[in-house]
């Protein structure tokens, strides 16, 4: 059922493809890490007209399909004159569609340190900045960081929207050796195969990063 | 008609049949994938020797 010359023949267009994978999935992970953060900044910092505009952000970007994000800024931008190739655009827009989850999740884990804390910190003279620095963050921390592995996750599979607005990703890579064998059955097969190659290594390493911090309490 | 373009009534009416389908879609999947999801769950935690696994394998390929 699986013909293994498919991929023997093909191996460059694949190994190509995982390359160009594995660099928008860093490229929208560092991305989107850093931009989720000032979101996250903007959702929960007592500052009014800031909280609304991280509100909007994140409800817009949340609510309306990855293959919409993207297409804002392959087809969208365009009219503008910014014209971006597949691959900037899909990256752009998955590190955008991301941003808006890690932001959710910084702004859930902070909330999720109990208000005393922050008080106690504020009463016994430390600045608001201190107080989220010394004693708030250190504790979100730990409630973070698996809710934002999954996203990071889910981040290299749907990394496979680069495929449809010609990425030159694994997927995109994938089409084209369809294309070439006709044979769909194995074309995707590898490119499946090649997706768990990246993401299972990912997973495992999220689970005994979950596994350490509840040990360390 | 012809200067509402894109925003014609016939467009429309053929976005909206899209929009039902989205609704329909959404609504089946969501009540299947909470049925199949609770037997799938329950079947892993109960530990049963190759269903479990098999079970684990299938979460953890798509998901």
């Amino acid at each position: 059922m699986i013909d293994w010359t498919i991929l023997t023949d093909n191996w460059e267009l694949y190994l190509e493809g995982i390359r160009n994978t594995v660099l928008a999935s860093l490229l929208a992970l560092v991305g989107s890490f850093v931009l989720g953060i000032v979101i996250a900044v903007f959702r929960i910092a007592p500052i009014r007209i800031l909280n609304v505009i991280g509100a909007a952000y994140v409800e817009f970007f949340r609510n309306i399909p990855l293959l919409l994000v993207v297409y804002l800024f392959f087809l969208g931008l365009p009219v503008l004159g910014l014209v971006f190739n597949g691959f900037i655009s899909g990256t752009l827009g998955l590190m955008i569609y991301t941003s808006s989850y890690i932001a959710e999740a910084i702004r859930a884990g902070i909330q999720a340190v109990p208000i005393g804390q922050k008080e106690a910190a504020r009463a016994s003279g430390l600045t608001y900045i201190q107080a989220m620095r010394h004693v708030v963050l250190p504790q979100a921390l730990k409630i973070v960081i698996p809710p934002i592995c999954n996203q990071f996750l889910n981040l290299v599979k749907n990394s496979s929207i680069l495929g449809v607005v010609a990425g030159m990703d694994l997927m995109y890579f994938g089409d084209i050796v369809n294309a070439d064998t006709y044979d769909t059955v194995s074309s995707y097969a590898f490119v499946s195969l090649f997706y768990l190659v990246l993401t299972i290594p990912l997973s495992l390493a999220s689970r005994s990063l979950e596994r350490r911090l509840a040990r360390s309490g | 008609m012809d200067f509402l373009g894109a925003y014609s009534p016939d467009n429309l009416k053929f976005l909206l049949q899209g929009f039902g389908l989205t609704l329909w879609l959404a609504l089946l999947a969501i009540v299947c994938s909470f049925i199949l999801g609770c037997l799938l769950g329950v079947l892993r935690y109960a530990k049963i020797p190759i269903l479990s696994q098999a079970v684990g394998l299938i979460v953890e390929t798509i998901s």
